[in-house]
């Protein structure tokens, strides 16, 4: 019977159970790459490195703290873009991976039963 | 409770499928696989249907590995539905598994022994495994058996039925488990709240460090850099996230936990932790340096904040120069407030606020942050500290969010060193009983002062470790460690030790005279205290010796200071004449006299406390030591605890030392007129009878006889001796000599206390200058007689 009782998992709950990793893989992945947090501050300073200036300062003073923060706020954002590129990449792998095992997952008992019959042909 | 056990049943199957498949079996089964995989493979290319077939068994193989991993190793407990227990279903799949009938206790037995619950209950507790073999085998009715699983598993809010619950259930079918409990210094009770320390045994076995560099890689590109936040504080989180998180031993800590988070979430956006050395200041901080990380329901506004513990010796002394010292420290505030994810906390903090000459002032700075609000910082303090703080700077202790921690009470101190034991035997490799924890939480709340509660306990717990026997720390490692720290004697007597116990009278008597009945009773009490049969939370013995001058009272408390505690040194005397006005109580109880009551007994509570004259002292003084005849304690001026549970208590008394005469001189003896003598002291109004029943023993202590005073000589000549043997020079009296300073040295008013000054005298002073004179050679015999006593005397 324990045959039986295997299979009757390996056709319902444990099929299901891939489909469930594949999300957690992919959200793992997400998480590492901090995709959340990269979206929200996409165009934030990079590091806190920002100019700040005082009331009595001129307008040539406050141009260039503009202009510095401006290149903060790029370089944040280039970095940010080539790591959700990069995040982007690895969950498509991820996805595709975890496709490739639910594919072959119901193939799989039967699996050695085709491979003889290939052998033998 | 019924239960019902279906061998056929699907579960059933599946449980004894996961005991069989052991870990050695999948272990195995795993590299055949790959072998033959690799093999299958290779083999393909030379012949088809043979690289075929084992590649196909090779998967075959596998499969079964994949089913275990996946499902069945997630089998846990199903809760219990109906009014039965079903076994297979609500049992831990690993008894389950190993369940073949359910017909006796001992058939129940089998299958629950060599589980590791089993071996957690043998080592910790002292349950063999052999103690069960003597459930029967028979069929019996287990219904009270299962009513008692089921009612523990409730209790306990497990799902299903816990192994624990079961052994526990097992344990009550012995017969005389009560007493088998009892030799182990247990009770069923506290067998029972064990269900709640596997559990958290089980978690901790099954703990995998979760939420590593928790936010992503992107977390903290948002907040600046720190270098010299990095280099000067330390970053818990980062420590927290290098070494695991603290998920569990917070729960005593939940409501500081959530003041802290609300404080720092809006507002004034401080806390001051306020509570005594020990009871958990900075293990909270790293509480919530956690639950930044964890805590999904925290607001962007301090979520992955980072905690970096400011160390107040280590940032005062980087530099010689205050000047820089104070730049140092600016640099640490702008760098915190610039990376706009910093959280400061400044353990010990009251140094940062001292102003005492030729301190750095950080203080002032600091008070700047508080009141601009610019940086989420954490205080720690002790109340005494937080109390000297605020009243010097009235302004600052308004800015600040107050968080009191309070001690833990001896249960919950017991929980949490269930907690933190099993983190010590990991690192020590050793294995700590139960009974051993209860004893450390007892004599660590008696005896270390210094420290709060769970504080004390834990380090009681680690310093226990070097005194574990075959890697078992036990109560007896618990009770060597404080006796080696603190010098108390807490085991009952042993070997020697008690043949000395038994023979205290003749060790006493070496140095006394007499007083047989005072001697007898004092030894007693010892002896009820070294055996362990006195009531713990009072002094060891309270004692009233009443009688003239001069006839032993102080030489028996010296005697006691030196034979129980080893030292005549361990003796504080209280003139009591000194205390005669009602404000002198403030005197009594003032702790900051170096050498007063409270200071010395604080120092050293293993002591011999001499109230001498206690007569003459104000009634206002007197009633303030009745409490701690009665209770062991006594507060001092700061409302103090200081504890004299260790200490022996005794009061003297001259009054009456006249009626004492006239008894004696009438022929009485002191058993004769004792009660007597004590009512006339209550009728004459000297001591109140409340007073007087407050002393465990009132001994009357009778004059000397000349022949006694004789005695006395001999025991002079002994510690005089005793001081000449340096010189190798010995001194001889002869009969009638000591004779005559017998008579020369008494005194009907003093008593013998006349006699040591007269020894002093003569004696002394003739040694002395046979000393000096040129003939003199070391190992000399120096006999004297009457003519060299006169003619010195």
């Amino acid at each position: 019977m324990l045959i039986v009782y295997f299979f009757q998992w390996w056709y319902t709950t444990g099929w299901l159970l891939r489909v469930k990793m594949l999300l957690e893989h992919m959200s793992s992945v997400a998480n590492f790459y901090s995709v959340g947090t990269l979206l929200k501050t996409m165009f934030s300073p990079w590091r806190q490195i920002v100019s700040t200036t005082r009331a009595d300062q001129g307008v040539d003073a406050k141009f260039q703290a503009f202009l510095d923060n401006i290149i903060s706020r790029f370089v944040g954002f280039f970095v940010r873009l080539f790591v959700l590129i990069a995040a982007v990449v690895f969950v498509t792998l991820t996805i595709l991976a975890n496709l490739v095992l639910l594919i072959i997952w119901p193939v799989a008992p039967v699996l050695p039963l085709i491979l003889v019959i290939v052998g033998v042909t | 409770m019924n239960a019902v056990y279906n061998k056929h049943s699907k579960r059933a199957q599946e449980t004894k499928f996961l005991v069989f498949f052991s870990d050695n079996k999948r272990n195995v089964l795993f590299i055949v696989a790959m072998l033959l995989l690799f093999f299958g493979i290779a083999l393909w290319f030379y012949n088809s249907l043979f690289g075929s077939l084992i590649t196909s068994l090779s998967i075959l193989m596998y499969l079964p590995l994949v089913w275990h991993k996946l499902y069945l190793s997630t089998l846990s407990h199903l809760p219990i539905t109906g009014d039965t227990i079903i076994v297979e279903d609500n049992l831990s799949p690993y008894v389950a598994g190993r369940v073949n009938d359910i017909d006796s206790p001992f058939s129940i037995w089998s299958a629950i022994k060599g589980c590791w619950q089993q071996r957690f209950f043998s080592l910790h507790y002292g349950i063999e495994p052999e103690l069960f073999d003597s459930l029967t085998k028979d069929k019996t009715d287990l219904t009270a058996m299962w009513d008692s699983a089921f009612g523990l598993s409730q209790k306990h809010q497990e799902t299903g039925i816990s192994t624990a619950s079961l052994i526990i259930s097992l344990m009550k079918m012995l017969p005389g488990y009560e007493q088998i409990l009892a030799d182990r210094n247990l009770d069923i009770n506290e067998l029972e709240s064990s269900i709640d320390w596997v559990h958290h045994a089980e978690l901790i076995i099954d703990y995998k460090p979760r939420n590593k560099g928790a936010g992503g890689i992107a977390r903290d590109w948002t907040s600046g850099f720190t270098p010299t936040l990095n280099e000067i504080a330390h970053n818990i989180s980062l420590e927290l996230e290098q070494r695991g998180h603290l998920t569990r031993g917070l729960e005593g800590h939940r409501a500081t936990l959530d003041e802290i988070t609300s404080a720092l979430k809006g507002g004034k956006q401080n806390v001051i932790l306020v509570g005594d050395v020990g009871v958990g200041k900075t293990i909270t901080v790293y509480g919530f340096a956690s639950r930044l990380m964890l805590d999904k329901s925290l607001p962007d506004s301090i979520r992955y904040h980072q905690v970096f513990a400011i160390d107040p010796t280590s940032l005062i002394t980087s530099s010689d120069d205050p000047n820089k010292v104070e730049a140092i420290f600016t640099r640490l505030i702008l760098e915190a407030q610039k990376s706009k994810n910093a959280i400061l906390f400044f353990d010990d903090a009251s140094k940062f606020f001292s102003t005492g000459t030729g301190q750095v002032n950080i203080g002032k700075m600091l008070q700047s942050v508080i009141e601009s609000n610019s940086i989420p910082v954490i205080f720690a303090m002790t109340p005494v500290e937080w109390q000297n703080v605020s009243a010097s700077n009235e302004a600052l202790a308004g800015a600040l969010n107050v968080v009191k921690i309070q001690a833990a009470e001896n249960q919950h101190t017991l929980r949490i060193l269930e907690d933190q034991s099993l983190y010590i035997e990991g690192r020590n490799k050793v294995v700590i009983s139960y009974q051993a924890l209860k004893s450390a939480v007892d004599l660590s709340d008696r005896y270390i002062r210094e420290i709060s509660a769970p504080g004390n306990a834990i380090r009681l717990l680690e310093n226990s470790i070097n005194h574990a026997e075959n890697g078992l720390v036990t109560t007896k490692s618990v009770q060597s460690s404080i006796e080696a720290a603190q010098g108390v004697k807490i085991q009952t007597a042993s070997g020697s030790e008690k043949q000395e116990l038994l023979n205290l009278e003749d060790e006493i008597h070496k140095r006394m005279i007499n007083q047989y009945r005072a001697v007898k009773v004092v030894a007693d009490a010892l002896r009820r205290a070294r055996s362990g049969v006195n009531n713990p939370d009072k002094p060891i013995g309270t004692f009233l010796f009443l009688g003239p001058t001069g006839v032993g009272k102080t030489e028996l408390s010296k005697a006691i200071s030196a034979t129980y505690f080893g030292d005549e040194k361990n003796l504080v005397r209280v003139d009591m004449n000194e205390l005669t006005n009602s404000t002198d109580v403030a005197r009594l109880i003032d702790e900051t006299a170096e050498n007063g009551l409270l200071a010395s007994v604080g120092r050293n509570p293993f002591s011999v406390v001499l109230f001498d004259e206690i007569e003459k002292a104000h009634p206002n003084v007197i009633n303030s030591i009745l409490q701690m005849l009665d209770e062991g304690e006594m507060r001092d001026s700061k409302n103090r605890q200081i504890s004299f549970k260790d200490a022996i208590v005794i009061a003297t008394s001259n009054a009456g030392a006249d009626k004492i005469r006239e008894y004696i001189d009438d022929g009485k003896e002191v058993e004769q007129f004792e009660e007597e003598f004590t009512n006339c002291l209550i009728d004459s109004g000297i001591f109140k009878p409340e007073f007087l029943n407050r002393f465990d023993e009132m001994v009357v202590f009778r004059p000397l006889k000349m022949e006694e005073l004789v005695q006395v000589v001999d025991i002079l000549m002994a510690a005089v001796n005793s001081n000449l043997s340096k010189q190798k020079v010995k001194v001889e009296l002869t009969n009638s000599a000591k004779q005559w300073l017998a008579n020369q040295g008494y005194d009907q008013r003093l008593g013998a206390r006349p006699l040591r000054r007269k020894v002093q005298s003569t004696v002394e002073n003739i040694i002395a200058k046979k000393i000096l004179s040129p003939d003199f050679r070391p190992g000399a015999t120096i006999s004297l007689d009457v003519p060299d006593l006169e003619a010195e005397g």
